[in-house]
Protein backbone atom coordinates (compact mmCIF):
# COMPACT_ATOMS: atom_id res chain seq x y z
CA UNK A 1 0.00 0.00 0.00
CA UNK A 2 1.77 3.60 -0.94
CA UNK A 3 1.67 6.48 0.94
CA UNK A 4 -1.48 7.64 -0.78
CA UNK A 5 -3.45 4.65 -0.12
CA UNK A 6 -2.04 4.53 3.33
CA UNK A 7 -3.59 8.25 4.18
CA UNK A 8 -7.20 7.94 2.18
CA UNK A 9 -7.18 4.28 3.91
CA UNK A 10 -6.43 6.01 7.63
CA UNK A 11 -8.80 8.91 6.66
CA UNK A 12 -11.87 6.06 6.86
CA UNK A 13 -10.98 5.34 10.03
CA UNK A 14 -8.10 2.55 9.07
CA UNK A 15 -6.25 1.66 12.23
CA UNK A 16 -3.31 0.21 11.34
CA UNK A 17 -3.05 2.42 8.31
CA UNK A 18 -2.81 5.05 10.35
CA UNK A 19 -0.86 3.43 12.86
CA UNK A 20 1.96 2.93 9.91
CA UNK A 21 1.95 6.61 9.16
CA UNK A 22 2.00 7.79 12.98
CA UNK A 23 5.23 5.23 13.58
CA UNK A 24 6.83 6.66 10.16
CA UNK A 25 6.41 9.70 11.50
CA UNK A 26 7.78 9.17 15.19
CA UNK A 27 11.68 9.75 15.07
CA UNK A 28 10.76 13.13 13.60
CA UNK A 29 8.12 13.97 16.32
CA UNK A 30 10.20 12.60 19.22
CA UNK A 31 12.69 14.86 18.05
CA UNK A 32 10.32 17.89 17.72
CA UNK A 33 8.85 16.97 20.62
CA UNK A 34 12.01 16.84 23.04
CA UNK A 35 13.32 19.90 21.88
CA UNK A 36 10.43 21.76 23.12
CA UNK A 37 9.93 19.76 26.13
CA UNK A 38 13.24 18.70 26.82
CA UNK A 39 12.81 15.72 28.72
CA UNK A 40 12.77 12.39 26.32
CA UNK A 41 9.88 10.65 29.03
CA UNK A 42 7.62 14.01 28.58
CA UNK A 43 8.18 13.88 24.97
CA UNK A 44 7.19 10.53 24.28
CA UNK A 45 3.92 11.36 26.36
CA UNK A 46 3.43 14.33 24.36
CA UNK A 47 3.70 12.20 21.20
CA UNK A 48 1.39 9.71 22.14
CA UNK A 49 -0.59 11.68 23.02
CA UNK A 50 -0.79 14.11 19.67
CA UNK A 51 -1.34 10.91 17.70
CA UNK A 52 -4.21 9.15 19.43
CA UNK A 53 -5.84 13.03 19.38
CA UNK A 54 -5.42 12.71 15.49
CA UNK A 55 -6.88 9.31 15.60
CA UNK A 56 -9.72 10.33 17.37
CA UNK A 57 -9.90 13.57 15.11
CA UNK A 58 -9.01 11.97 11.90
CA UNK A 59 -12.19 12.48 10.44
CA UNK A 60 -10.86 16.02 10.00
CA UNK A 61 -7.61 15.17 8.18
CA UNK A 62 -8.27 15.50 4.35
CA UNK A 63 -6.45 12.76 2.55
CA UNK A 64 -5.84 14.46 -0.24
CA UNK A 65 -2.98 16.80 1.62
CA UNK A 66 0.14 15.05 3.23
CA UNK A 67 -0.54 13.42 6.69
CA UNK A 68 2.92 14.86 7.74
CA UNK A 69 2.77 18.76 8.61
CA UNK A 70 -1.47 17.78 10.16
CA UNK A 71 0.12 15.15 12.31
CA UNK A 72 3.11 17.24 13.41
CA UNK A 73 1.18 20.51 13.88
CA UNK A 74 -0.92 18.47 16.60
CA UNK A 75 2.40 17.09 17.98
CA UNK A 76 3.71 20.73 18.24
CA UNK A 77 0.33 21.58 20.04
CA UNK A 78 0.56 18.98 22.13
CA UNK A 79 4.62 19.48 23.46
CA UNK A 80 3.55 23.17 23.82
CA UNK A 81 0.69 22.65 25.70
CA UNK A 82 2.28 20.18 28.16
CA UNK A 83 5.63 22.68 28.53
CA UNK A 84 2.93 25.16 29.19
CA UNK A 85 1.60 22.84 31.75
CA UNK A 86 4.43 21.98 33.57
CA UNK A 87 5.96 25.91 33.83
CA UNK A 88 6.93 25.17 37.51
CA UNK A 89 9.09 22.65 36.57
CA UNK A 90 12.51 23.22 34.63
CA UNK A 91 12.12 23.83 31.27
CA UNK A 92 14.96 20.56 30.48
CA UNK A 93 15.61 16.74 32.25
CA UNK A 94 19.31 18.33 32.80
CA UNK A 95 21.74 16.26 34.66
CA UNK A 96 22.71 17.66 38.18
CA UNK A 97 26.38 17.91 36.62
CA UNK A 98 25.48 20.37 34.04
CA UNK A 99 22.75 21.95 35.46
CA UNK A 100 25.06 23.51 38.29
CA UNK A 101 28.10 23.38 35.75
CA UNK A 102 30.61 21.11 37.89
CA UNK A 103 30.73 18.43 35.23
CA UNK A 104 33.97 16.31 35.79
CA UNK A 105 36.90 17.11 33.20
CA UNK A 106 36.55 13.66 32.06
CA UNK A 107 32.55 14.15 30.79
CA UNK A 108 33.77 17.74 29.69
CA UNK A 109 35.55 16.23 26.82
CA UNK A 110 33.01 13.91 26.21
CA UNK A 111 30.81 14.34 23.17
CA UNK A 112 27.98 13.27 25.35
CA UNK A 113 28.26 16.47 27.09
CA UNK A 114 28.33 18.42 23.69
CA UNK A 115 24.51 16.65 23.42
CA UNK A 116 23.61 17.84 26.89
CA UNK A 117 25.08 21.11 26.36
CA UNK A 118 23.40 21.90 23.48
CA UNK A 119 19.70 20.63 25.01
CA UNK A 120 20.33 22.65 27.94
CA UNK A 121 20.87 26.02 25.25
CA UNK A 122 17.90 24.45 23.38
CA UNK A 123 16.04 24.52 26.65
CA UNK A 124 16.39 28.88 27.51
CA UNK A 125 15.17 29.17 23.89
CA UNK A 126 11.55 30.59 23.41
CA UNK A 127 9.17 27.55 22.61
CA UNK A 128 8.64 28.71 18.48
CA UNK A 129 12.06 29.09 17.73
CA UNK A 130 13.35 25.52 19.51
CA UNK A 131 10.76 23.89 17.11
CA UNK A 132 11.55 25.85 14.11
CA UNK A 133 15.28 25.05 14.40
CA UNK A 134 14.82 22.09 15.22
CA UNK A 135 12.59 21.32 12.10
CA UNK A 136 15.45 23.59 10.35
CA UNK A 137 18.41 22.18 10.91
CA UNK A 138 17.77 18.90 11.94
CA UNK A 139 14.46 17.85 9.78
CA UNK A 140 15.74 20.04 6.59
CA UNK A 141 11.88 21.61 6.84
CA UNK A 142 11.49 24.96 4.46
CA UNK A 143 11.09 27.82 5.94
CA UNK A 144 7.98 28.32 4.46
CA UNK A 145 6.74 24.81 5.64
CA UNK A 146 7.73 25.47 9.25
CA UNK A 147 5.94 28.72 8.77
CA UNK A 148 3.09 26.83 7.73
CA UNK A 149 3.26 24.60 10.41
CA UNK A 150 3.27 27.32 13.09
CA UNK A 151 0.95 29.54 11.68
CA UNK A 152 3.21 32.34 11.77
CA UNK A 153 4.84 34.49 8.64
CA UNK A 154 7.85 32.99 6.73
CA UNK A 155 10.12 35.97 8.03
CA UNK A 156 9.27 35.07 11.85
CA UNK A 157 10.84 31.44 10.93
CA UNK A 158 13.92 32.99 9.33
CA UNK A 159 14.43 34.99 12.23
CA UNK A 160 13.27 32.54 14.94
CA UNK A 161 16.13 30.00 13.12
CA UNK A 162 18.71 32.78 13.13
CA UNK A 163 18.21 33.59 17.13
CA UNK A 164 18.25 29.87 17.80
CA UNK A 165 21.36 29.10 16.07
CA UNK A 166 22.91 32.12 17.60
CA UNK A 167 22.41 30.81 21.40
CA UNK A 168 23.32 27.02 20.10
CA UNK A 169 26.25 27.91 18.12
CA UNK A 170 28.89 28.72 20.56
CA UNK A 171 28.02 25.50 22.39
CA UNK A 172 29.58 23.60 19.37
CA UNK A 173 32.86 25.92 19.79
CA UNK A 174 34.72 23.87 22.01
CA UNK A 175 33.55 20.59 20.13
CA UNK A 176 34.54 22.28 16.34
CA UNK A 177 36.61 18.90 15.16
CA UNK A 178 34.68 16.81 16.57
CA UNK A 179 31.22 17.36 14.88
CA UNK A 180 29.94 17.12 11.67
CA UNK B 1 32.78 29.21 13.21
CA UNK B 2 31.19 32.19 11.04
CA UNK B 3 28.32 34.31 12.39
CA UNK B 4 24.66 32.39 10.76
CA UNK B 5 23.25 34.67 8.16
CA UNK B 6 19.88 36.40 9.00
CA UNK B 7 18.31 34.80 5.34
CA UNK B 8 20.35 32.06 5.58
CA UNK B 9 18.18 29.66 4.27
CA UNK B 10 20.35 26.49 3.94
CA UNK B 11 20.41 24.23 7.05
CA UNK B 12 23.52 24.20 8.95
CA UNK B 13 25.08 20.76 8.88
CA UNK B 14 27.08 20.75 12.01
CA UNK B 15 24.41 22.16 14.30
CA UNK B 16 21.87 19.67 12.70
CA UNK B 17 24.18 16.87 13.32
CA UNK B 18 24.89 17.59 16.65
CA UNK B 19 21.28 18.72 17.30
CA UNK B 20 20.00 14.98 16.04
CA UNK B 21 22.21 13.32 18.07
CA UNK B 22 21.41 15.30 20.85
CA UNK B 23 17.86 14.71 20.72
CA UNK B 24 17.80 10.98 19.97
CA UNK B 25 15.61 9.56 19.69
CA UNK B 26 16.37 6.57 21.20
CA UNK B 27 13.72 3.41 22.39
CA UNK B 28 12.04 3.38 18.51
CA UNK B 29 10.58 -0.40 19.01
CA UNK B 30 10.04 0.30 23.20
CA UNK B 31 7.81 3.70 21.42
CA UNK B 32 6.39 1.45 18.88
CA UNK B 33 5.00 -0.89 20.94
CA UNK B 34 3.84 1.61 23.48
CA UNK B 35 2.01 3.25 20.94
CA UNK B 36 0.67 0.19 19.13
CA UNK B 37 -0.88 -0.65 22.36
CA UNK B 38 -2.45 2.68 22.92
CA UNK B 39 -4.15 2.38 19.71
CA UNK B 40 -5.74 -0.57 19.96
CA UNK B 41 -7.11 -0.05 23.32
CA UNK B 42 -8.64 3.20 22.01
CA UNK B 43 -11.86 4.09 20.67
CA UNK B 44 -12.91 6.93 18.71
CA UNK B 45 -15.22 8.98 19.40
CA UNK B 46 -17.44 7.94 16.08
CA UNK B 47 -17.24 4.57 17.98
CA UNK B 48 -18.97 5.73 20.41
CA UNK B 49 -21.22 7.92 19.10
CA UNK B 50 -22.50 5.11 16.60
CA UNK B 51 -23.74 3.35 19.94
CA UNK B 52 -25.44 5.93 21.24
CA UNK B 53 -28.81 6.26 20.05
CA UNK B 54 -29.08 2.52 19.90
CA UNK B 55 -28.23 2.62 23.52
CA UNK B 56 -30.34 4.90 24.26
CA UNK B 57 -33.27 3.34 22.28
CA UNK B 58 -32.91 -0.29 23.81
CA UNK B 59 -32.59 1.44 27.56
CA UNK B 60 -36.28 2.94 26.57
CA UNK B 61 -37.76 0.05 25.35
CA UNK B 62 -36.67 -1.63 28.63
CA UNK B 63 -37.75 1.26 30.73
CA UNK B 64 -41.17 1.29 28.77
CA UNK B 65 -41.63 -2.77 28.95
CA UNK B 66 -40.94 -2.55 32.86
CA UNK B 67 -43.55 0.23 33.54
CA UNK B 68 -46.04 -1.89 31.55
CA UNK B 69 -45.00 -5.04 33.47
CA UNK B 70 -45.65 -3.38 36.35
CA UNK B 71 -48.81 -1.62 35.62
CA UNK B 72 -50.47 -4.84 34.25
CA UNK B 73 -49.37 -6.88 37.13
CA UNK B 74 -52.44 -8.90 38.43
CA UNK B 75 -52.49 -7.52 42.15
CA UNK B 76 -52.42 -3.66 41.17
CA UNK B 77 -55.58 -3.34 42.34
CA UNK B 78 -55.53 -2.15 45.97
CA UNK B 79 -56.29 -3.76 49.00
CA UNK B 80 -59.30 -3.58 50.96
CA UNK B 81 -59.70 -1.72 53.75
CA UNK B 82 -60.66 -3.45 56.95
CA UNK B 83 -64.29 -2.41 57.28
CA UNK B 84 -64.95 -3.66 54.05
CA UNK B 85 -63.09 -6.98 54.92
CA UNK B 86 -64.85 -7.04 58.34
CA UNK B 87 -68.52 -6.23 56.54
CA UNK B 88 -67.89 -9.43 53.59
CA UNK B 89 -66.89 -11.43 56.77
CA UNK B 90 -63.78 -13.29 55.12
CA UNK B 91 -61.03 -14.16 57.78
CA UNK B 92 -58.46 -14.01 54.73
CA UNK B 93 -59.89 -10.65 53.59
CA UNK B 94 -59.46 -9.06 57.05
CA UNK B 95 -55.50 -10.17 57.40
CA UNK B 96 -54.86 -8.93 54.19
CA UNK B 97 -56.58 -5.91 54.92
CA UNK B 98 -54.57 -2.62 54.16
CA UNK B 99 -55.13 -1.42 57.72
CA UNK B 100 -55.48 -3.85 59.22
CA UNK B 101 -55.53 -3.26 63.02
CA UNK B 102 -53.23 -5.66 65.85
CA UNK B 103 -53.18 -9.20 65.41
CA UNK B 104 -55.96 -9.65 68.53
CA UNK B 105 -58.62 -7.39 67.25
CA UNK B 106 -58.40 -9.37 63.94
CA UNK B 107 -58.59 -12.50 66.00
CA UNK B 108 -61.51 -11.22 68.10
CA UNK B 109 -63.44 -9.71 64.82
CA UNK B 110 -62.72 -13.49 63.52
CA UNK B 111 -63.84 -15.77 66.30
CA UNK B 112 -67.06 -13.26 66.68
CA UNK B 113 -68.14 -13.48 63.12
CA UNK B 114 -67.11 -17.78 63.76
CA UNK B 115 -69.88 -17.55 67.04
Amino acid sequence: MDDAALRAAASRGDREAFGRLALELAPVARRVARGILGSPEDADDAVQDAFLSAWRAIDRYDPTRPLRPWLLRIVVNAATDMLRRRAARPAAALTPDLASGTASPEREAGRALLGDRLLAALATLPERQRTAVVLFDVEGWSHAEIAELLGVAEGTVRSDVFRARRALRPELEPYAGETG
Amino acid sequence: MTEPMPFDSRPDPKLGAALRAALGPSGDAAFAARFRAALAADTPLEVLARWVWPGLAAAAATLLLAVGLWSARPDATPAPTFDQAFASGGVEAMVAAADRPGPEVVLVAALGESE
